[in-house]
């Protein structure tokens, strides 16, 4: 077969080659596996990588039980609301001039302005919005809502394989540089997952004040401040299990502590091992092949 | 390719009358058709004019031992029975149609969706190919007139059937040359005249300066149907009368082969269906008003108990229990907890218009002296005019009764599909995605904070609130279906008065002969080695009598009985009585836009006596 065009493994496009081709690539890359399931396992794992994400995941966790601490602060304790978003706006003020900036082009006054004055409209209509629900079916609904906004976070802002450079680059500041959108943007799903649980807890708070406030902090805790800082960081990141465990502490008790203290330590040490474990020996190498050879689905217009 | 030789009983019959004798057939074949036998005489006879001219030819003969011998190659014979014209016996291919054709040729709503459709049905090679068989079944029909033809161009040619006149018919022609029958005519046409004009410009009243009316009121539907009959009722007598069986002439015959002549060898039997419609509607109109004394004395006999009982069940079902589910869908019904603000609007919507409606409507239909008035007036009127007023009356009646329920309804759907809607495009934001209106899909997008909170807040508020709006368009939608139902029911009950096919049902049961669904040929005997045919009336099958009305059916089925119509509910699309779909089986026997009335008349006037 004398052609000037490579055989491409495509279906829909035309191509000089008969039905039952067979491209020498495959045979080769075919080979390839076979001697390479003979000889010992090559160990091409990236043992800091794993870490990384397992501890990316442990972060979004430690980030929306942030949600729960001001949640419980102000409709438990009867904390007022309008010191606690005074001061996490303050902070926010903060970090946001210290990257004045990119902070423009990530929010600029408009949408600021759109989104407070949403708040402030959509209020009132939410604290009455489930007074006849009971409290306890919007306790479950609240927790299965985080549990799906941490997993959609955590699945999609995994790196499949940054360069090296790049994660030592983000390693050495607290900051994003804001213009590199590749990395710290979480997906809509995930967003909207967040404001879904902030509303329906916010329709449980009991004077509108409240409810705006909870809501203008669990933004700026939840999406404005992540965007803005790393998270992963280790300053920030111990900064946060700090506040976390002295409230879950103080307010559960040292017990309870102890044991979601050493859950997660445990979490954080043993679960990147198991897993870079079960990668170099447990998982299927067919998964190469598959990569590479699977059935794709063709873009096509629906008319 | 072998011919038809069409060979009638009756010869057979006289075929076996002439033992040992030499005998010759002649048949009658034209241009484009097969041969129809059309005498067997003894050979002798013909001896003086052996040269029989077009379209007459001598098709064999049969030698004193009885053996034929026939003058084509190839043949097949086929046995008929003579069709009686005059007691309307004839056959047909196509099936005689009860409805009036209408002009569009293609009805399938499939073969609809294929482009240039038409031009491929128009082409030749896609048309009926027995354009043959169609002629010689119009010989066969018209076989007497024929007949008499060839023996007025050749007498000496067996014998003509006698003329018989007997008293009855001299003493017509002596009644129609009277005064009094002349009197009578002209009394007649007047009577006439003024009903087609009263009926002329009342359709078009209705037609044109009310149409609304027309499109709401089942009352206003029926008085037009009825005018349109009476509009209609010159032209089909004119139809059957002009095409009465005459004896034709040679002549007619003799000049086939002119274009112009070959229309006039038109079907008697083409304007047959007119026939049928025309007695069908008379009797319908006929049968609709005994119903209508029937129902009329029922109504009268009952009249008090008919009285309270409505005004009872008026009241009730229509305000005490409107405003009881109204109050249990605003208080948590079945102890669901719905949101209390919009529960409390709502229902306060509700209450509103149904307070206007009862001091507008309800109150006076609950009332027992103007029921008892109204029970009257339907009761003289279905007395006068027929069941099919009497019961639209009702349905009139019924549908203003029930008019807040439908707002009610159209509120709650309108509310309901705006939320659903609104709902189904927050949530394609909610999963991070858009609706592409270009390539009508579903694509993924990036969106802002501002946007995602805006949407994000929406879509929890207005998922919150579903449930209160669903609960009231579901309850009612429930009632509005019920009130639809009973409104199709009624609707299809007109419906079978005006348009039962009486007269061709009781045609069918009488002489299937005169109600030809098409044709059978069956082998009947062999003969000399050849399978002898017989000429079968297929006559029309009583489902297909029922065609339009099982149609009708269909329809109806198809708007209020499907998984459509669910889906429909579903979705929050508005369901309403579709009157003009329910009505389109009443127009079926007439035709679509009103007859130029003045010119029928001014032609009818043309047959008076003078």
């Amino acid at each position: 077969m004398s052609s000037e065009e490579p055989w491409s493994r495509l279906l829909w496009i035309k191509q000089k080659y008969p039905d039952n081709y067979t491209d020498p690539d495959f045979i080769r890359f075919m080979e390839k596996m076979k001697q390479k399931r003979e000889g010992p396992p090559i160990i091409d794992y990236d043992f800091d990588q794993i870490r990384k994400d397992s501890l990316k995941f442990y972060n979004i966790f430690l980030n929306s039980s942030f949600i729960y601490i001001v949640f419980t602060l102000i409709y438990y304790y009867k904390t007022d609301a309008r010191y606690l978003a005074g001061s996490i706006t303050l902070i926010t003020m903060l970090v946001s001039t210290h990257k004045n900036k990119e902070l423009t082009s990530l929010l600029n006054i408009k949408s600021s302005f759109i989104i407070i004055f949403t708040l402030l409209t959509l209020s009132p209509v939410l604290r009455s919005l489930s007074m006849t629900t009971a409290s306890d079916s919007i306790w479950t609904v609240s927790f299965w809502i985080n549990i799906l906004y941490i997993l959609t976070c955590a699945t999609s802002s995994l790196s499949p394989s940054p360069h090296k450079e790049d994660i030592i680059k983000h390693e050495a500041s607290i900051f994003y540089d804001i213009k590199d959108h590749s990395n710290n943007k979480p997906s809509n799903l995930a967003t909207n997952l967040l404001l879904a649980n902030v509303a329906m807890l916010a329709s449980r708070l009991n004077t509108t004040t409240d409810v705006f406030c909870f809501l203008l902090i669990a933004i700026q805790v939840n999406i404005i401040l992540p965007r803005i800082i790393n998270i992963s960081h280790v300053k920030v990141a111990s900064t946060s299990s700090m506040i976390v465990y002295l409230f879950v502490g103080i307010t559960i008790g040292y017990r309870i502590t102890l044991i979601f203290l050493i859950s997660s330590v445990s979490y954080i040490i043993f679960m990147p091992k198991l897993f870079h474990y079960w990668q170099v020996h447990y998982r299927r190498r067919d998964y190469e092949i598959l990569d590479l050879w699977d059935p794709r689905t063709p873009v096509v217009d629906v008319e | 390719m072998s011919d038809y030789i069409f060979w009638p009983n009756e010869l057979l019959r006289k075929e076996s009358s002439f033992e040992n004798e030499e005998l010759i057939i002649i048949a009658i074949k034209l241009e484009e058709t097969d041969y129809v036998v059309i005498a067997i005489e003894q050979s002798s006879i013909l001896q003086d004019t052996l040269n029989l001219e077009y379209p007459y030819t001598i098709l064999g003969n049969r030698d004193n031992q009885g053996n034929w011998t026939i003058n084509i190659p190839h043949f097949t014979i086929v046995e008929f029975e003579v069709p009686k014209f005059k007691m309307m016996q004839f056959y047909s291919i196509e099936p005689i149609s009860l409805i009036l054709p209408k002009n569009n040729t293609v009805d399938n709503p499939i073969l609809k969706k294929i482009p240039n459709i038409e031009k491929l049905i128009s082409y030749e090679r896609y048309k009926a190919r027995n354009y043959k068989l169609n002629k010689t079944i119009d010989i066969i029909n018209t076989y007497n007139s024929t007949l008499n033809a060839f023996h007025h161009s050749y007498p000496m040619i067996g014998k003509s059937k006698e003329n018989n006149s007997s008293g009855i018919i001299s003493l017509q022609r002596w009644y129609t040359s009277t005064v009094i029958h002349k009197l009578t005519c002209y009394i007649t046409f007047y009577i006439t005249f003024c009903a087609c004009y009263i009926a002329y410009f009342g359709s078009h009243f209705l037609r044109k300066i009310v149409p609304t009316l027309l499109r709401l009121s089942a009352t206003a539907k029926q008085i037009d149907l009825r005018f349109q009959q009476i509009c209609y009722f010159p032209v089909q007598y004119m139809k059957i009368n002009q095409t009465k069986p005459q004896g034709r002439t040679t002549s007619e015959y003799r000049r086939l082969n002119d274009e112009s002549s070959t229309k006039k060898i038109e079907p008697s039997c083409k304007f047959y269906p007119d026939y049928i419609r025309f007695y069908n509607t008379l009797w319908l109109i006929v049968n609709d008003t005994s119903f209508g004394l029937m129902l009329g004395a029922v109504l009268h006999d009952n009249h008090d108990v008919i009285v309270n009982t409505l005004s009872d069940v008026i009241m009730t079902t229509l305000y005490e229990k409107m405003i009881e589910v109204t109050y249990s869908l605003a208080n948590n019904p079945f102890g669901i907890k719905l949101n209390h603000e919009l529960a409390s609007f709502l229902s306060e919507l509700f209450y509103w218009i149904m307070e206007f409606s009862y001091n507008s409507l309800i109150k006076f239909a609950s009332d027992k002296e103007k029921l008892s008035i109204f029970l009257t007036f339907v009761t003289n009127i279905s007395c006068i005019f027929g069941a099919s007023f009497g019961i639209s009356l009702i349905v009139d009646f019924f549908s203003l009764l029930s008019f807040h329920i439908y707002l009610f309804y159209h509120i709650s759907c309108k509310l309901y599909h705006w939320q659903l809607n609104t709902l189904i495009s927050l949530f394609y934001l909610f999963c991070g995605k858009k609706r592409n209106v270009l390539r009508k899909r579903i694509d993924y997008d990036y969106f802002e904070i501002d946007e995602l909170l805006l949407g994000t807040l929406l879509f929890i508020v207005l998922s919150f609130l579903m449930p209160t709006v669903l609960s009231f368009y579901a309850s009612y939608t429930l009632v509005w279906m019920t009130a639809v139902y009973i409104s199709v029911f009624l609707n299809s009950a007109i419906g079978l008065i005006n348009h039962f096919p009486l007269f061709a049902f009781l045609l069918r049961i009488k002489d299937p002969k005169r109600l030809p669904g098409g044709i059978l040929l069956l082998p009947k005997y062999h003969k000399n080695g050849r399978v002898i045919l017989k000429l079968h009336n297929n006559p029309l099958s009583v489902p297909a009598m029922f065609n339009p009305f099982s149609h009708s059916l269909g329809k109806i089925k198809e708007y209020y009985f499907s998984t459509v119509t669910f889906k429909n509910m579903l979705s929050g699309t508005s369901i309403k009585v579709q009157f003009n779909e329910l009505y389109d089986i009443l127009y079926l026997s007439l035709p679509e836009e009103p007859i130029d009335i003045s010119q029928i008349l001014s032609k009818l006037k043309e047959r008076l006596p003078r």
